[in-house]
């Protein structure tokens, strides 16, 4: 049994490899652009929707919702890369239900690379915002002796992140299939369902946390501009 | 190794493909249409509430309306009902006063009915007592009417009291001539004429002057006049005397049991 999908190897050129986690995240990609592009062709900004746009616009509201309650902001510059995050996430766990299905969420470089662009966009967000000194400045708060524990605290929730989201899918996925090997019958389907549950709150987790550091970078603006008027 | 870091590339590549593709075709696309629907609802409801106000004033523009309609109506209702009353008053006035004229008609009518029946009566009643006296006096007295009446007014004329025979003197007296009138209600005989003539001359010597008249309303008598005296004997004295006794029965008589027309009249004037 492979621990991670990076180990099932699809196709392999020198020391570019093709494996099953790029395979089934073009799969996840895929399937939500098309859906998007699809509903999109159908969308109407009339009173009477359809179900489909229905169901897009109640899941982006309700990301956007969350995002203006977290950062107490205009939620529009967040909601691609937040929004994103969580669709892909939770596309990815809900998808484990399909047999042969091997969710992407489930590879600790999958989880890494979103946590790296987390870990990226946090400043690229701040410094956007309140321009690239006043951002720094915060590592020396409340006194330059903590910037290496400031310093750490960023790389470790970074850390957290990704190895949270991974260990979660990961041990979910594991455990159904020794479940499989133990008693076939009725426990993996009870785990399956909980891994769909456990799935979704693990995508709204990260997305949240991620909608957290970046209103932490951005709230801080505010407040000192804030503090600058009053 | 868990982690690979061309995968991790290569993922990280692929986030931010997904990112922009969906913000490309999702977030885009959803966001404007609710921004649409939500600038479309905002419109209906802005236009909602304008008919909604448009409504509440033509409502209240009705309401008055309607009021004042009622308040005409009221006023029309009270002016007819003013004017009805008015005009049945004065209906009502014309109503009584005309059953008032026709029982005050009817009651002249009926007076003057009464009055011709009592007049009826009482010339039968004197023609019958003059026929039937004279038929007694000629068959049992063997006595002419006409005669006895002479004797009798001549009898009274001789009996004369003195205070009656002053009052002749005084009123001869008063008369321009000294004139004296002799009426009788039958044509007197030659002898009978003379025998007046003779007996009035002896009992009042100061008369001048005589007439001799025929008067049928005496009835059946005979009456000596001059200025404001007057010396008569008739038989009407003793009708006069019937009718009265006649006329206080039959009053009595009917004042003790109404007639039916005397209550409708009754409760019409009422």
């Amino acid at each position: 049994m492979n621990i991670s999908t990076d180990h099932v190897l699809i196709w392999q050129h020198g020391s570019i490899t093709l494996n099953a986690t790029l395979v089934f995240t073009w799969l996840v990609m895929a399937l939500l652009v098309g859906a998007s592009i699809w509903i999109g062709h159908h969308l109407s900004s009339s009173t009477r929707i359809s179900p489909g746009q229905n169901v897009l616009e109640v899941i982006v509201e309700a990301i956007a919702s969350q995002i203006r309650d977290i950062s107490d902001q205009d939620p529009e510059p967040y909601l691609p890369f937040v929004g994103t995050l969580f669709i892909f996430i939770a596309a990815s766990n809900l998808l484990t239900i399909i047999p042969g299905f091997l969710p992407p969420t489930g590879s600790l470089s999958t989880t890494a690379a979103l946590a790296i662009c987390v870990f990226v966009a946090i400043p690229l967000f701040g410094i956007h915002k309140r321009g690239i000194g006043e951002y720094l400045k915060d590592y020396l708060k409340p006194t330059p002796l903590l910037l290496p524990l400031n310093l750490i605290g960023e790389f470790s929730r970074t850390l957290a992140l990704a190895v949270r989201l991974f260990g979660n899918v990961m041990s979910g996925t594991m455990i159904v299939g020794i479940l499989l090997s133990i008693a076939p019958l009725l426990f993996p389907v009870i785990m399956q369902a909980m891994g769909l549950l456990t799935g979704l709150i693990q995508a709204y987790i990260f997305s949240i946390l991620a909608m957290v550091y970046i209103a932490a970078a951005t709230r801080i603006q505010q407040e000192h501009g804030e503090s600058d008027h009053g | 190794m868990l982690i690979d870091w061309f995968t991790v590339v290569a993922q990280i590549f692929n986030f931010l493909v997904l990112v922009w593709l969906l913000k490309r075709f999702l977030y885009g696309p959803i966001t404007q249409a609710m921004a649409k629907r939500e600038a479309l609802i905002a419109s209906q409801l802005a236009d909602a509430q304008t008919s909604l106000t448009e409504a509440a004033q033509e409502a209240e523009y009705y309401r008055q309306m309607q009021a004042t309609l009622k308040a005409q109506h009221d006023d029309w209702l009270d002016q007819t009902r003013q004017q009805v009353e008015q005009q049945r008053q004065v209906w009502l006035d014309d109503a009584k006063q005309s059953v008032a004229i026709a029982r005050e008609q009817w009651l002249k009518d009926l007076e003057q009915e009464h009055q011709q029946i009592w007049d009826t009566i009482h010339q039968q009643t004197t023609q019958q007592l003059v026929a039937a006296t004279r038929q007694v006096l000629t068959q049992i007295a063997n006595v002419d009417l006409e005669e006895q009446i002479i004797q009798v007014f001549l009898d009274q004329l001789h009996h004369l009291s003195s205070e009656e025979r002053d009052r002749l003197q005084a009123a001869l007296t008063h008369s321009p001539d000294r004139h004296l009138t002799l009426r009788s209600s039958f044509p007197l005989s030659t002898a009978q004429s003379d025998r007046l003539r003779q007996a009035i001359y002896d009992h009042v010597p100061d008369a001048i002057a005589l007439d001799l008249d025929t008067d049928a309303n005496l009835i059946c008598g005979i009456q000596l006049t001059t200025a404001g005296y007057l010396l008569d004997w008739n038989l009407a004295h003793y009708l006069e005397g019937l009718d009265a006794k006649l006329t206080s029965t039959l009053n009595h008589t009917r004042s003790s049991q109404p007639t039916h027309e005397t209550t409708r009249l009754n409760i019409q004037s009422g």
